[in-house]
């Protein structure tokens, strides 16, 4: 127990900013540059982490406390989640509203610190947030639904904890729509453009722009954590039963990275059509799961 | 390994369909329609080979994935582009609400085909359920676009639901019965065709309000 929990608290830790780097290596690739070190995001954080924060006039305790809720809400989340078959911390009745609870109050502190430095600017971004991040909510929960179905349980992390692999077709179909959730919830391109800082349509970037010194990077470091969680439960849904499958997140990151190369962002009207296009799929597949006609081989 | 192939198919099938139910621009359903006939024509494939002739499903296939696949979309496409119509604004009801609509009919048609007798005699009972469920969609995308390549288009997946579900009792009828369909549905086309570049001429549109004063 204690063993599992110092394992997936450093494999979040540690790997997390891993992905960032492989994402931005893989985009300069198709770019043609050579691109920033594998390792420049753990540079940042220690740069970022030796810096003393400044803060604006107007902020209050929510700003100053905000940062180390995000980051310890979203690492108590990535932390349930079992790395390898087995190695799941605390299973129950419907454990991923508590996975995905935790990731909403980390949300909600995001929020409020963006709205607490009184800039219309973040406050803006905040609001973009708290639409997008509700639409996106039901989507997960479906396909986090037709997961648990087929795996015959109640419990997500006992689902991403063993059991074999079943139909490949409800599979995807759950999964399809997770990835595109994921793409939504962490800011990458279709959704948002994790680079700019110039746009006015930016999302996620611009609730921390007040951020500096410290809480900039554990804000940074709560980001990465967060894209580590979503693709390591993309990676434990496909193969649940593998030990070293959470070495495929890192494949994940490079599918992001070329998702990312390959498509543009979309315009921020059409953004509610994509996650309603992914929640259609989800529900495809949660209505295919009962189907009784429907017989994999 | 034959039946999740024709389970996969019948998915895209339906995914398609969905897809049709969503989009406005008429590219866009030209290219899905077309995709969806390429989808079709590989249905015959799947067919137990003791009961019909490998060279009638050959043929079969060929002329469906000629005809669905290749004809038809490059016959909208060429109508399309002669009267300028992209996109469909106003339709009798928003996409979103068609979509969901889509969505259950086809979980209903999964639930009630599992209940019908019949299901002995095809290949695979999620293929009829997709069939049955393009049939309602394809009447659906009729009842509700007011542009009249919509329109069209709807009417191609209601005889795609046909195809589908006449390959799927193939085992009990000649396939050449399809060939000959294949061959009035193309007809068909080019009548409609002709039909909207006659609309386009007197109206200067192609929704099909424009048809309720014949007497301009």
């Amino acid at each position: 127990m204690i063993i599992n929990i110092i394992i997936s608290t450093a494999a979040a830790l540690v790997f997390s900013p891993l992905l960032i780097g492989i994402i931005n290596k893989t985009k300069a690739f198709f770019s043609g540059r050579r691109g920033s070190p594998f390792f420049q995001m753990y540079f940042d954080l220690y740069r970022l982490l030796k810096k003393d924060a400044v803060r604006s006039g107007t902020t209050t305790i929510v700003f100053i406390l905000a940062p180390v809720i995000v980051f310890c809400c979203t690492l108590a989340a990535a932390v349930l989640i079992p790395i390898s078959p087995g190695t799941g911390i605390i299973s129950f009745t419907g454990d991923f509203v508590l996975l995905f609870y935790l990731l909403g109050l980390a949300r909600f502190f995001l929020i409020i610190s963006a709205l607490d430095t009184g800039s219309s600017f973040e406050g803006m971004g905040a609001s973009r947030e708290a639409f997008f991040s509700a639409m996106a909510e039901p989507v997960v929960f479906i396909s986090i639904l037709t997961i648990l179905r087929l795996n015959g349980t109640t419990s997500f992390t006992d689902a991403l904890g063993g059991g074999g692999a079943g139909n490949w077709i409800i599979i995807s179909l759950a999964t399809v729509p997770f990835f595109i959730v994921m793409l939504a919830e962490n800011a990458r391109i279709p959704f948002d453009d994790p680079n700019t800082h110039l746009e006015l349509t930016m999302i996620h970037e611009v609730m921390i722009l007040d951020n500096s010194g410290r809480g900039l990077a554990l804000m940074e470091w709560a980001a990465s954590i967060k894209l580590w969680l979503f693709s390591l439960i993309i990676v434990r849904i496909i193969l649940p039963g593998s030990v070293l499958s959470f070495l495929l997140t890192f494949v994940i990151a490079v599918i992001i990275g070329i998702v990312e190369s390959v498509i543009a962002r979309t315009t921020l009207l059409k953004i509610p059509q994509l996650l309603f296009s992914a929640g259609i799929i989800a529900f495809l597949g949660f209505f295919l799961s009962f189907s009784k006609i429907f017989v994999w081989s | 390994m034959q039946n999740n192939l024709l389970i996969l198919i019948s998915l895209l099938i339906i995914l398609s369909n969905i897809f049709l139910l969503g989009s406005s621009r008429t590219g866009a359903m030209i290219r899905g329609i077309a995709f969806q006939g390429v989808l079709l024509s590989l249905l015959p494939l799947f067919l137990p080979s003791e009961s019909v002739r490998i060279l009638d499903i050959i043929i079969l296939a060929v002329l469906s994935i000629a005809i669905k696949g290749v004809i038809i979309p490059h016959y909208l496409r060429k109508v399309t582009r002669n009267i300028r119509t992209k996109k469909e604004l106003h339709p009798y009801l928003g996409y979103s609400v068609s979509v969901i609509f889509g969505l259950l009919v086809s979980y209903g048609s999964f639930y009630f085909i599992g209940k019908l007798p019949f299901m002995y005699l095809s290949i695979s009972p999620f293929n009829t359920s997709a069939a049955f469920a393009s049939m309602i969609i394809g009447m659906f995308i009729i009842a509700t676009r007011r542009n009249i390549i919509a329109q069209i288009i709807g009417y191609l997946v209601f005889e795609n639901a046909g195809f589908i579900l006449g390959i799927s009792i193939a085992s009990s009828q000649p396939l050449f019965i399809e060939i000959g369909i294949l061959l009035d549905l193309l007809a068909g086309i080019v009548i409609m065709v002709v039909a909207v570049n006659h609309i386009h001429l007197y109206f200067d549109n192609v929704n099909t309000d424009s048809l309720e004063r014949l007497n301009k």
